[in-house]
């Protein structure tokens, strides 16, 4: 058994994980370790643009972003992996898959926030750190669109809800956010 | 934020005396006002998995509403103290770290700056606390109170700054 935490491992010792033939950290993890490095590129552009009147409140929100995602890295792969053993079992089947959905659509929500942080830093930051900007807005679209991958495919074994719509808006938003950001730049 | 019977502006003992009187509005409001401080303390200081920040989440609210008649002021004083003794018990070490230390001191500050949202005015403070404390994201923020999503970065970037300058004015620790 792979640790669900991985907060406070190494990147290679993340990608070990990764790799691994085990329940564990797998596309969730890695969809959120990204939009979480997204979010520190933006705070990285924000911090290096002085004359930006509103940088430290755009900081602050991607610092908050940054937070939720590393704790997403650990929660989301913890909720799949429950899901799985539940559909092993063919017991107890719904429960832990609502949880893995809420916790997906989490993820799509906060890389979603960071892609929209991007876009803002890419307008508005100094020209010599908007090629970062931008990199963040792809790097954060690319997880919103991961997880809205997984959010459908876990749909699949449930009634139909709202969840599918809701994250079909969402990867429209990062789309939208990584083209405006690709544009100023 | 506001519930149909308009409990969220009511003080701790308000709350209590209309949970005691069966209102439930009020009691969720007690329990929405203090989870993310409970949370914070098992798993963000205390390192908790999730099952046992449940038990410890369970434990807290079961002692506070077995408590709420004779609380005077403020509840976050006794969450805390419920919190701390709760998530103790369930580590190996009876004993707070400086790391685990320091950890609550931030959340400390961060209930700090969670009380002043009080100093905005209530739209600006419903941004932020949509954002922060209900970790509500732009899409549902856009969608909920009808603003564009591009303009949400900047207009919580503004509410923070404003923020920031009522906590200077007014002394509060950040």
């Amino acid at each position: 058994m792979v640790t669900p935490e991985v907060g406070g491992l190494t990147v290679s010792e993340l990608l070990a994980q990764l790799s691994r033939d085990e329940f564990g950290p797998a596309a969730s993890t890695a969809a959120a370790v990204s939009a979480a490095m997204a979010a520190a590129l933006v705070e990285m552009t924000v911090r290096r643009s002085s004359d930006w009147p509103e940088a430290r409140g755009i900081a602050a929100q991607a610092s908050a972003r940054r937070a939720r995602l590393t704790e997403l890295a650990s929660t989301t792969s913890v909720a799949l992996t429950e899901a799985i053993r539940a559909l092993e079992r063919n017991e107890g089947i719904e429960a832990p898959l609502r949880r893995t959905i809420e916790l997906l659509v989490a993820l799509a929500d906060a890389a979603g926030d960071v892609g929209e942080l991007a876009a803002h830093a890419a307008e508005r930051a100094d020209w010599a750190v908007r090629p970062d900007a931008v990199s963040a807005a792809l790097l954060a679209e690319s997880a919103v669109a991961t997880a809205a991958t997984l959010v459908r495919a876990n749909l699949l074994v449930l009634p139909a809800d709202g969840a599918s719509d809701y994250v079909d808006r969402v990867e429209s938003d990062a789309l939208s956010a990584a083209r405006r950001a690709l544009e100023a730049v | 934020v506001k519930t149909a019977s308009g409990v969220v502006d009511r003080t701790d003992r308000q709350l209590a005396e209309l949970a005691l009187g069966g209102d439930l509005d009020a009691w969720g409001a007690l329990v929405d006002r203090y989870s993310p401080y409970v949370h914070a303390i098992a798993v963000r200081a205390f390192g908790l998995g999730e099952s046992d920040a449940d038990e410890v989440f369970q434990g807290v609210f079961h002692r506070l509403f077995a408590d709420l008649g004779v609380i005077r002021g403020d509840f976050r004083g006794p969450i805390g103290v419920a919190t701390r003794s709760l998530c103790l018990e369930r580590r190996t070490d009876a004993a707070v770290d400086p790391g685990t230390a320091a950890l609550l001191l931030q959340i400390e500050a961060a209930m700090n700056v969670r009380g002043a949202l009080g100093l905005l005015d209530e739209s600006r403070g419903d941004l932020l606390r949509r954002f922060f404390v209900s970790n509500q994201s732009y899409r549902t923020i856009a969608e909920e109170l009808e603003l564009p999503i591009t303009t949400l970065p900047g207009r919580v970037a503004s509410a923070l700054d404003e923020l920031c300058d009522l906590m200077a004015a007014e002394g509060i620790d950040r």
